[in-house]
């Protein structure tokens, strides 16, 4: 049957471009949800609409950031059918120099700050920011997007998502910091 | 560039961001500034070893073939669908068809509808019969028996919500008296005639429709009636002034002989 045929060649074409990025779709869908089983199914509910949707892709774009657009939608969805993330006050007080702290805690080398982090602690960091800049922070942090690309996946203007990371940035180290002291802590 | 204006630039400066007269600048000062290096190496450090921790996480082997199984499964439907999709060029056939089938549906349902209307018999006349029928076969059935006009019309009057008068009389009929009976839920009057061997029920009820199905409307002396026969009892119907006026009899010829006297 030709139309089988054809069916297979866009699904190869499909697989090549499009979930060759699955690993970076599943690791963003982590760590927005926060839990592996609905990371599972956020990844092939974003993989399934862009293959029926894969005829409006248009070839020379950015196939990554179509796939994070799409993720982001359906994330964004599925936080509206449960509660809505709350935002609270006290993120918008960070010291925005915290790097400064953990400067200051690796320069003593009886503290040595990244011998203590763990991947753990970076998970738990990462999970607790707020949605908006976990986001942010993913994309430019782990997928090394540029704030233009960030800008389109999460459709906020360049000078918000800047500030929005600058703020994820700092409050992830600060989170960092407090997890790997509280743990040196526990240890001693 | 100042220190503190440094330090605040530092984050787009590792991201590649900064403005080339920005960036120059910045460059500037980090090179004969040992802190602001120093932060850097920190946070470079830092990016590093959050990328090494994050990239280890992977997506399980099964989600990426669960993900090419309902991709195949999309395919396959998708075949179907197009298999038995009408071609574009006999669309316009298609909707055509089917938009004359609606209309058809539409038209039939209007004349089913009609149809049913017109076959549909009136339930007064059966009423009627029957309660000739009743009169005729029982004796002692009369509320007041008189041959009395203007007794008749004391005896109704308040008893129906109408003005009651008796619209017809003769020498040669005998009036027996009169009954009050019931016609859709209301107070009617209910006369007994004899004419000869023949007995005739007068009934007047009130009346606000001119349809009745089942009955044949003729027209005599400009006047409008109906004639409709049940039980073998024939009945004869016109209206008047919001009011219902009825013959029966099981006479066709002498039911037909007076009222051509009242028509």
């Amino acid at each position: 049957m030709s139309g089988l045929k054809d069916k297979k060649k866009q699904r190869k074409e499909f697989e090549e471009i499009a979930l060759v990025h699955i690993d970076s779709l599943y690791r963003t869908a982590l760590y927005m949800t926060k839990d592996e089983q609905e990371a599972e199914d956020l990844t092939q509910e974003t993989y399934l609409k862009a293959y029926r949707f894969f005829a409006n892709f248009e070839p020379r774009t950015n196939c990554k950031a179509w796939l994070f657009k799409i993720l982001q939608n359906n994330h964004l969805n599925r936080c509206r059918n449960k509660s809505k993330v709350s935002f609270l006050e006290e993120f918008n007080e960070i010291n925005p120099y915290c790097f400064q702290l953990i400067q200051e805690e690796e320069s003593n080398p009886e503290k040595n700050f990244f011998k203590n982090l763990s991947s753990k602690h970076i998970r738990r960091a990462i999970e607790d920011l707020p949605e908006e800049w976990r986001l942010t922070v993913i994309l430019a942090d782990i997928e090394d997007y540029s704030y233009k690309e960030i800008a389109e996946v999460t459709k906020f203007p360049i000078g918000t998502v800047m500030s929005k990371l600058h703020r994820g940035r700092n409050l992830l180290r600060k989170k960092l910091l407090k997890y790997v002291k509280e743990e040196k802590l526990i240890k001693e | 560039m100042d220190h503190l204006e440094a330090t605040k630039h530092i984050y787009t400066f590792l991201d590649d961001e900064l403005s080339q007269k920005k960036g120059l600048a910045l460059k500037k000062h980090i090179d004969s500034c040992s802190d602001c290096q120093q932060r850097i190496a920190t946070e470079n450090k830092l990016r590093s070893v959050l990328k090494e921790n994050l990239l280890k996480q992977k997506t399980p082997f099964y989600v990426k073939e669960e993900i090419k199984n309902e991709m195949e499964k999309i395919d396959r439907e998708s075949v179907i669908r197009e298999k038995y999709r009408i071609p574009s060029q006999l669309r316009p056939i298609f909707v055509s068809m089917l938009g004359g089938l609606i209309f058809l549906g539409v038209i039939s349902g209007i004349f089913f509808y009609k149809w049913q209307e017109a076959t549909r018999e009136s339930t007064i006349f059966p009423r009627l019969a029957a309660k000739h029928i009743v009169f005729a076969s029982q004796e002692n059935l009369v509320d007041i028996s008189s041959s009395d006009m203007e007794e008749l019309v004391t005896w109704f009057k308040g008893k129906v919500d109408f003005p009651f008068s008796v619209p017809f009389y003769s020498e040669e009929l005998d009036l027996l008296g009169g009954r009050l009976s019931e016609l859709h839920q209301k107070g009617a009057v209910h006369l007994f005639y004899q004419w000869g061997d023949c007995q005739f029920s007068f009934f007047t009820f009130e009346c606000a429709t001119k349809n009745f199905p089942g009955a044949h409307r003729k027209e005599y002396n400009g006047k409008e009636y109906y004639i409709a026969k049940y039980n073998d009892q024939f009945i004869i119907l016109w209206m008047s002034n919001g009011l219902g006026y009825a013959l029966v009899c099981d006479d066709e010829e002498e039911l037909f002989e007076i009222a051509s006297q009242i028509l």
